[in-house]
């Protein structure tokens, strides 16, 4: 039962600390072009913060900026608590990372990696690098630049974890990764999220497979940060409407019915209107269902991708499809 | 002993695109399992880590539906060993457990009328729902003290 | 630290093959001789050979590829994050990956010779370099450092596809042109002093690399630094690092000449100091700001200008002290002047200015005449409004209002122009002797009539004879030659040549001078004392004046009433005297104990053109009295009235 107290550990220290990662105003531009403007959030110590976007939303600037390995135009992002672009260095001593693209020397082998990257932390699990690789089978002695896609990901990911952080922050790092390595690397990081209560930042565009797990969830759109919640309050408030939506004799007003609502998006279909709406209440929904006209009205839970569709305005799946 | 709570916990079935937050999903499918006898007094249950991986939900979730089921004295944490089923785990107070049914009712209520259904077909559908969760409708389990 | 020996490891590491492929290279200049067949005295030297061939090229090629590779490969590829997402802080891998590939460079310098220095007795052509082999190997390895550096900023600017690479080039321009620029400025100052330096250019190209190399660190670590992962942001800030750092050197180089340039006539360590021309004009040089000064003063007024010392190559002021000229470099120069500073100094076509000095105030104009670099000597006319450039075999006349050239005379044969004169403005006085000595030597007189354009032949004289000194009255219509070996002095007539008379000397001669009468002075010492003899001007003896157990060490110029002031100097100790010769009289007064006569005119070919009683023929070197013998200040003294001043203070 290590992972029971290791979460109550991670729990009850984060609290007095400082957020493990926070943005304050953050803007980033190249040229006329905007990545990210005023961008705020913070990354709850012990939380598992997703952040969603279509691509060229803004996202890997935004962990750029976070590493410290860009500076923002405005604002400020921090590692916790401190400039992460002042003091990048002593900061990241307790940060992993995993990038977006696989980012190692290509003639390095995953034991020189590991090598070179222990002189560098304090603490470094050699072990558990050729560990963790000779479980998933990935070659330790053959150059980084000759691995697979999936085996790449599983080397950083293990250097991410060898020096034990704090905090693990990872772009998008089952781009590219068929299923079985993608389900191989978040059932990793599940384990290591249960062995050691890591906070963890990433973003990503494998939904299914982080909707267990975010305990918190931001979505960039159009550089700006149109959400930025815990999963459940997120979940509870979120529903998609069904109904039928008929004239009537006594009806006067028609077309304004999803009024109470705050609805993200409204298809009209064959059979009817199909909408989603953020501000989901049983009062509200039980006050819509007697408005003359609506009928068979019936209210879904949506999946954090469902979400994502309905704020972002396009499927991450196909935004992925056009990034290869 | 894992492979034993394993095969059973994995009944446990997380419904990401329900309305109903994970860890009550979780606590309400443990407090079934053990009502239906499937997990046995005293008998181990799934570490959070291996329970947080086959469902691939956030170990801190698993947690707090732990916690919060050792609070109401259905699981027990023994230290160094694991969490266990209680050996003589207590039914849910009586006021909670008419809070959740008619919580449950209103919803499948709202649901049936909005289909157009008439009560009696509800209640026949619940009925046989019952029926397909292995549970005897006539005989309800042991109750309250 | 920990870091960056990790990062210098890491590189390498990643290019342990060229350790080995040196290894492999060190071996060839020992196959060499052996594949060649070579014997005896060939084998080291081509074994020396091969082995400095290939560790250069080696080298040379080692660190442009290095250079280019070493962060841009990364930072296009956008592999920079495997180093900025880890606790490597950004000096640590900035010093790191230098460090690595600086290693590697020096390695590959070394390795390829150690076999050779191992069987040899080291590099015996990397001898002759100043400080032996290895500081030829060091000298080698940091400019290859250099090297690395320059590619590795212009694969930034290259491979970072961002647009300011295009004002790269323009920015190059202008430090280049910036920097040539205030190299003009400087050489004048730094001209005469940089002769005296061993190798000046090389240390030029030292200092310059230095300079750049600070520069060039200072912008990779600003960089990278700042830049991080975008290459755009990297090669911005290399960009304005490179171009702002080199650009305030010129900056500050060209606040450097301005100060240099402006130095105060107080500020300046005065070495030398001639008379210019009799209206009491002086030349002085010395040093003032670590730089050279040349400046033309005038004693009467303490008006001064300074001139372009290292680029004034001639002076002349007109024999009626009204004007001066001076010929000096165009500024439109050659980069080969760097390197011929250690002969001559740069040479090239000269321009003229010409200055009053009747009107003190007005600063030096420059005319439109043009010299060839051929001209060696030039001649103002009275008023100076005629310019006489004197070459080998050639002398051309300038108008200098409007920079014509109004005529231009041929000399044929072996001999050459020695000197030449405006008699009157429109009449010029040439004398053409040989270029070489010999057992005889002759001399022509010829006279240039600028009015007709004629050349006439007026005198010739042929004289058996070894080392000569001539000396000019200070009318100019008399010549005085001494000849040192046969101890003869003649006095011949400037336009005939003919001999007026011949005097044999009475002991060794040390000075001479045409006196405004006529009448003929020589000073002349033994090892125990010096005397001045009086001759009339047809040679008969008139007296002679003895000077006491002293060395006549210098001849002032006549005053108006016909002293001449002779400097002594005591023969045992440092003890200095001024004494007066009354040419009228023929006896002798003591003047003063601190004052020696400035050397009489600042013309290269013959001094004593200075007529008696002029302005110039009262400046003399102030001594401090029993002190230095060094000349301590300018004192204006008149020899006919005693009258003492102090015009410069303190040389």
């Amino acid at each position: 039962m290590t992972g029971e107290t290791a979460v109550s550990q991670a729990t009850g220290r984060s609290a007095s600390d400082a957020a493990p990662a926070e943005v304050r105003g953050l803007t980033v531009r190249y040229g006329r072009a905007v990545a990210c403007e005023s961008v705020s959030f913070a990354v709850p110590a012990g939380g598992v913060y997703v952040l969603l976007g279509r691509n060229g939303a803004g996202k890997s600037s935004l962990v750029r900026c976070l590493l410290g390995e860009q500076k923002p135009q405005d604002g400020e992002a921090r590692l916790f608590g401190e400039s992460s672009w002042k003091h990048r260095a002593r900061l990241l001593a307790r940060v992993g990372v995993v990038p977006e693209e696989p980012d190692a020397p290509p003639a390095m082998t995953a034991l020189q990696i590991s090598n070179f990257c222990r002189r560098l932390y304090p603490a470094w699990d050699a072990e558990s690098v050729t560990r963790r690789l000779a479980r998933f089978g990935v070659p330790v002695k053959t150059p980084f630049g000759r691995l697979s896609k999936g085996q790449k990901g599983q080397v950083l990911l293990a250097m991410a974890l060898a020096p034990s952080p704090d905090l693990l922050v990872l772009d998008d790092p089952t781009l590219g990764l068929d299923v079985v390595a993608r389900r191989a690397f978040w059932e990793e990081l599940v384990e290591d999220l249960a062995d050691r209560g890591t906070t963890i930042f990433v973003t990503t565009h494998d939904l299914a497979a982080v909707e267990g797990i975010a305990t918190r969830v931001g979505i960039l759109k159009g550089g700006r940060l149109a959400l930025d919640e815990d999963v459940e309050p997120l979940k509870s408030r979120f529903r998609r409407i069904r109904y039928a939506n008929r004239m009537t004799e006594t009806r006067t007003e028609y077309g304004n019915e999803l009024d109470a609502f705050d609805a993200v998006k409204v298809q009209v279909r064959g059979w009817g209107i199909d909408a989603v709406v953020s501000d989901w209440t049983d009062e509200k929904f039980a006050r819509f269902r007697q408005i003359d006209g609506v009928e068979g009205a019936e209210a879904d839970a949506l999946t954090l991708e469902e979400i994502f569709v309905a704020v972002a305005g396009e499927e991450p799946a196909k935004a992925e499809g056009e990034k290869r | 002993m894992y492979y034993y709570c394993g095969t059973h916990m994995r009944a446990l079935h997380i419904d990401f695109a329900s309305a109903t937050p994970i860890w009550s999903q979780l606590e309400e499918g443990i407090r079934f399992l053990v009502s239906s006898g499937s997990l046995p007094p005293g008998g181990a249950v799934a570490s959070v880590r291996e329970l947080a991986r086959d469902l691939k939900i956030n170990p801190a979730t698993v947690a707090k539906a732990y916690q919060r089921l050792a609070d109401a004295g259905i699981l027990a944490v023994r230290r160094g060993e694991g969490t266990f089923v209680a050996d003589d785990p207590p039914a849910m107070p009586r006021a909670e457990k008419n809070r959740l049914l008619k919580d449950g009712a209103n919803r499948y209520a709202a649901l049936a009328a909005s289909v157009q259904a008439t009560p009696g077909e509800a209640a026949d559908e619940l009925s046989a729902a019952w029926k397909r969760l292995g549970h005897d409708a006539s005989k309800p389990k042991k109750e309250g003290r | 630290m920990k870091a960056l020996l990790a990062v210098a490891r890491r590189e390498i590491g990643e290019r342990r093959f060229v350790l080995v492929a040196a290894a492999v290279a060190s071996v060839i200049p020992i196959l060499v001789p052996i594949v060649r067949q070579l014997s005896g005295d060939a084998v080291p030297i081509a074994r020396e050979m091969t082995a400095l061939i290939l560790a250069g090229t080696f080298g040379a090629g080692l660190a442009v590829a290095l250079g280019v590779s070493l962060f841009t490969a990364e930072l296009v590829s956008r592999r920079m994050g495997f180093y900025f997402s880890k606790p490597i802080s950004a000096g640590a891998l900035w010093a790191g990956k230098f460090l690595g590939a600086g290693f590697l460079v020096v390695a590959g310098i070394v390795i390829p010779l150690l076999p050779t220095l191992a069987l040899g007795r080291g590099l015996p052509h990397l001898r002759d370099f100043s400080g032996g082999s290895w500081s030829a190997i060091v000298t080698a390895g940091a400019e290859l450092l250099v090297l690395m550096l320059v590619s590795h900023a212009c694969a930034i600017a290259i491979r970072s596809q961002s647009r300011l690479a295009l004002f790269e080039l323009l920015a190059g321009a202008a430090v280049v042109l910036g920097a040539w620029a205030l190299f003009l400025r400087l050489i004048p100052v730094w001209m005469i002093l940089l002769r005296g330096v061993a190798d000046p250019a090389g240390r030029l190209v030292v200092y310059t690399t230095g300079v750049l190399a600070v520069v060039l660190l200072l912008a990779s670590y600003r960089a990278i630094a700042g830049g991080r992962t975008a290459p755009r942001i990297v090669h911005r800030r290399q960009f304005q690092t490179i171009w702002s750092a080199l650009g305030g050197t010129i900056a500050l180089g060209f606040l450097y000449s301005t100060w240099v340039l402006s130095t105060p006539l107080a500020a300046v360590n005065i070495l030398s100091i001639r008379a210019a021309g009799p209206s009491g004009w002086v030349w002085l040089e010395g040093i003032g700001r670590g730089a050279w000064d040349s400046i033309l003063f005038d004693t009467r007024s303490g008006a001064f200008e300074r001139l372009p010392a290292g680029r004034v190559k001639m002076t002349a002021v007109s024999q009626d002290g009204s004007s001066a000229a001076w010929a000096e470099l165009s500024r439109a120069v050659n980069p080969s002047w760097i390197f011929r500073m250690v002969s001559n100094g740069p040479t090239g076509a000269m321009l003229v200015k010409l200055r009053s000095l009747d009107r003190r105030s007005a600063p030096a104009v420059e005319t439109k005449a043009v010299l060839p670099a051929s001209v060696y000597s030039i001649a103002l006319s009275p008023g100076g409004t005629k310019l006489a450039a004197i070459e080998q075999q050639r002398l051309s006349v300038f108008d200098l209002k409007s920079g014509r050239l109004t005529g231009a005379f041929h000399f044929s044969g072996d001999q050459s122009i020695s000197d030449a004169w405006f008699e009157t403005a429109d009449r010029i006085r040439v004398f053409e002797r040989d270029t070489v000595e010999g057992p005889s030597w002759s001399l022509g007189s010829f006279e240039i009539d600028l009015a007709a354009r004629s050349l006439a032949g007026t005198g010739r004289l042929t004289l058996r004879g070894g080392s000569r000194r001539m000396i000019r009255s200070a009318s100019k219509d008399h010549l005085l030659i001494a000849d040192l070996v046969l101890g003869v002095v003649r006095v011949v007539d400037s336009r005939t040549l003919a001999v007026r008379s011949t005097i044999s000397l009475s002991g060794q001669f040390i000075d001479g001078a045409i006196r405004s009468d006529g009448g003929i002075l020589l000073l002349c010492e033994n090892d125990a004392q010096s005397w001045a003899d009086l001759y009339s001007s047809a040679g008969a003896t008139e007296g002679r004046i003895l000077l006491g157990q002293r060395h006549a060490t210098r001849l002032g110029v006549e005053s108006s009433t016909g002293l001449f002031p002779v400097s002594l100097r005591g023969l045992a100790q440092e003890e200095r005297t001024l004494v007066l010769i009354d040419s009228h009289s023929r006896s002798l007064r003591l003047a003063s104990q601190d004052l020696i006569p400035l050397p009489a005119s600042w013309l290269e070919i013959d001094p004593d053109d200075l007529p008696a009683g002029c302005e110039a023929s009262k400046l003399f070197f102030g001594l401090v009295p029993g002190g230095s013998p060094l000349p301590a200040s300018l004192v204006r003294f008149d020899p006919d009235t005693g009258e003492k001043r102090v015009v410069l203070g303190h040389l």
